[in-house]
């Protein structure tokens, strides 16, 4: 790969010499953690053991776990877990706790507290975070310092279920990614390159890596001819667009960390997954608390979010952004992201085939990024990927080795368009970086960290997007039923009013028959709650329709009549791929495997077969 | 075929044989996804009878299960046999509604067995993936220790108290904070 680079020759430039050790290339297996920072044992407080280690106990101690655990030494403990599960009551869990070492160990699992409180949040408010979920629900505070504290020794309990989690909750990440660290660092201040410095992004220099670019060389054009289908990553530069509300000596992206926002918003209530929290007690979570997965705020909808909405400016590439068509009624599209080291995102693709910028203003994150036809290691998917099922929490997925089989994979694989099998990043503080429509990616904050991010449609995409809303209609998200009617149904009025053509006849169909099916409802049949992924409410909201006419409306007829050819073109390609399905899945999971299978679009080489297409579209 | 032919025959750890009609035996979750490998769902039996008149599908499947004992296996047995008509989703989630539900009536009957057999029912309906059924015994246990002192608890599980006197007074202090919430 090296061989192809076309850097600007500048002799005796630090570019040069990124360019020149380059051509010895070092493989990004280098990068792998090694065992002995994964396999950092941490002591539980309660002196609670892994399941291993009962192999090397005395016939003394089975005995002693025979009596702390009673007849429910017969259970595994998945089922004493079940059998918790069914106490909701707070006074029967600590009488519980009472009886012996076992079982105060066995309730020293948060996920029992944590899911208590999730389940009884109307009859066990928390009021003030105690460090732990279980001193929250019991209202208990963690001794102070001064106080002479007894430790349960609860040297009966020999579990994986108790041990791992609190293994995982105290994972280093700082110290376990501190070489890429460092050498993301380096190249932050050292290696930034021009989008023109490569006529593709394949002639990057730096083996599996995530490149990064000036913010101003990402101009439009750069974006959709080079750019649109690869990760990269943008440092702001003397010409990168300004937040709005600093003058121009400020930064690039507004300072927001966690000790601004409180001075503002401290009691403002912010989405943290399943809760909603004011603020200052989800800062408070985020000082101290021993979760596997802390809870990670992912907030667009809070009264604080409508302002700081307005006061950052947009990267250019971004700017063409087809989803603001849909008006009011778009799916949520820009998020404030708050969350403690050791939280973040488990693999996904973004919704709706969506592409996205992420900013970050706090902190720093590690990005761990693969193409969508490459699944990630660790990662279960159905068929059509509707189901995505990451087993493994993120410090897991890390400990238990598949974050170096991903980086053994930016050695060993590439995916059909010959891109790296997977690519790795740092993102720091004013980082800006791009998550391209369909690829997968995680995201681990490796200490406390705040980002900004938006999701878009640009021009390149469009027909990616369309085909997703046309096709995979089940797992179309985001849409609000009710906005999503009410600008709809102002839309029919005008095209009614002015006498306005459809653009596709099919359309005009649907969204009338729509029309008439809402109009005879109640208004209050239709939720505004984010749906979630469409499947799970009683109407199909018609975005495909609504979107190619609201696309016609806007006078873009040539973008769309493109576009649409293109998404036949992909339904083209998916029909055959369906057919060819294991051959091309053996292709793609063969290790090393050459990109010599080709998904080019071919437009009109197969007249015949576009027509059939078409049909078989024309019928949903 | 008659739908009621108990064409299927589990084989208990002691080598006791049961034979049971398809739909019970397809209670478990395990055995019916064995199953579906091996013959056709009933129902779609009957469309294809024209091919493959000497199928073996007549044939008696046999269903070993290494982890049961037939005293157990009687009990699970019986609880299929009663539920036998009733459809319950292949891979029912445990939401909060379920969790906070009474205990079946005819379930909390069926499963007031002494503690040795109940441990044994909840074991051999994890292994054999029968959710309901794991649900109810598991909710017979928690019912057990739901509104008992720590003494009561201990005295019905035979467990020891093993805490230090400090770690007792320990614990006396944290939940007697909590009270006072």
């Amino acid at each position: 790969m090296p061989s192809r680079v076309e850097v600007t020759e500048e002799p005796g430039t630090k570019r040069q010499k990124i360019q020149q050790a380059s051509k010895t290339t070092y493989l990004a297996t280098t990068r792998s953690i090694s065992s002995s920072l994964k396999l950092n044992l941490q002591k539980h407080p309660l002196n609670i053991r892994p399941s291993g280690n009962l192999l090397i106990s005395t016939d003394e101690q089975f005995a002693r776990i025979s009596d702390s655990m009673g007849i429910f030494k017969k259970l595994p403990d998945e089922l004493i877990l079940k059998i918790v599960s069914f106490l909701h009551d707070k006074k029967d869990l600590q009488n519980l706790m009472s009886v012996s070492k076992f079982f105060y160990g066995f309730l020293s699992n948060e996920e029992i507290w944590k899911s208590i409180f999730l389940n009884h949040q109307e009859t066990n408010p928390i009021s003030k975070w105690r460090g732990s979920w279980k001193n929250s629900v019991l209202g208990i505070d963690p001794p102070s310092e001064t106080e002479t504290h007894t430790r349960i020794n609860c040297d009966t309990i020999y579990s994986d279920l108790v041990y791992i989690p609190y293994q995982n909750s105290q994972v280093d990440y700082e110290k376990i990614f501190a070489n890429v660290i460092k050498e993301e660092r380096y190249h932050q201040q050292h290696s930034i390159f021009q989008s023109q410095d490569f006529q593709s992004p394949l002639d990057f220099p730096i083996k599996g890596r995530i490149p990064r670019l000036t913010e101003s060389s990402m101009t439009m054009s750069e974006f959709n001819t080079k750019w649109h289908n690869y990760p990269f990553i943008l440092q702001s530069d003397k010409d990168s667009p300004l937040s709005s509300s600093s003058p121009s000596s400020q930064p690039r992206w507004p300072k927001w960390d966690m000790p601004y926002l409180l001075s503002r918003f401290s009691d403002v209530k912010f989405r943290e997954e399943c809760v909603d929290w004011p603020l200052s007690l989800y800062h408070d979570y985020t000082l101290n608390n021993i979760d596997e997965n802390p809870l990670y705020l992912f907030d667009c909808n809070s009264d604080a979010m409508k302002q700081l909405k307005t006061e950052f400016m947009r990267p250019t590439y971004s700017q063409t952004d087809h989803f603001t068509k849909f008006g009011t009624s778009r799916p949520d599209n820009t998020w404030l992201i708050m969350g403690p080291a050791r939280s973040g995102s488990t693999f996904h693709k973004d919704p709706n085939s969506t592409s996205a910028w992420n900013a970050t203003l706090q902190g720093c994150k590690l990005w761990v990024m693969l193409p969508p036809d490459l699944k990630p290691p660790g990662v279960h998917t159905d068929l059509e990927e509707s189901e995505v099922t990451s087993p493994l929490g993120l410090a897991e997925w890390v400990l238990s080795g598949f974050y170096n089989d991903s980086v053994k994979l930016s050695d060993e694989t590439v995916n059909k368009d010959g891109f790296s099998g997977c690519l790795i990043g740092v993102t720091f503080e004013q980082d800006l970086i791009h998550v391209p429509s369909g690829w997968w990616h995680c995201v681990v904050n490796i200490t406390d960290s705040v980002a900004l991010t938006a999701n878009f449609v640009p021009s390149v995409k469009l027909a990616t997007v369309l085909n997703f809303l046309k096709n995979k209609k089940n797992q179309i998200s985001g849409f609000h039923p009710k906005t999503f009617n009410d600008v709809f149904v102002k839309f029919m009025e005008k095209m009614e009013s002015e006498g306005k053509q459809f653009f596709d006849e099919d359309n005009e169909t649907v969204l009338k028959n729509y029309l008439k099916d809402i109009t005879s409802k109640e208004p209050s049949d239709f939720t505004d709650e984010d749906v979630g992924e469409l499947r799970n409410c009683d109407i199909e909201l018609p975005t495909y329709q609504f979107f190619v006419e609201l696309l016609h409306q806007d006078g873009m007829n040539d973008e769309l009549k493109s576009a649409l050819e293109q998404m036949r073109a992909i339904e083209r390609e998916n029909n055959r791929g369906n057919v060819k399905k294991s051959e091309v899945w053996e292709n793609l999971t063969k290790e090393g495997t050459d990109s010599g299978f080709s998904f080019g679009f071919g437009f009109g080489d197969d007249e015949d077969d576009e027509e059939d297409v078409q049909e078989e579209g024309d019928q949903n | 075929m008659p739908a009621t032919e108990k064409n299927i025959i589990i084989i208990t750890s002691d080598g006791e044989r049961f034979p049971v009609e398809r739909k019970v035996a397809e209670k478990s979750i395990l055995i019916k996804n064995m199953l579906k490998n091996l013959l056709p769902a009933e129902g779609e039996e009957d469309d294809d009878d024209d091919e493959d008149p000497d199928s073996d599908a007549d044939e008696p499947i046999e269903v070993p299960t290494q982890n049961v004992r037939s005293a157990v296996m009687k009990n699970i047995l019986e609880w299929c046999e009663h539920y036998k008509e009733i459809q319950f989703p292949d891979d029912e989630q445990d939401d909060e509604s379920k969790k906070s539900a009474p205990i079946d009536p005819w379930d909390k009957n069926f499963l007031n067995v002494d503690q040795e057999m109940l441990y044994e029912i909840i074991l051999a309906a994890n292994y054999l993936n029968i959710k309901p059924l794991l649900n109810a015994s598991c909710k017979v246990v928690a019912e057990m220790i739901r509104s008992k002192s720590p003494e009561e608890i201990r005295k019905t599980f035979n467990i020891v108290n093993d805490f230090t006197p400090e770690e007792e007074a320990a614990i006396k202090r944290e939940n007697e904070w909590a009270e006072d919430r």
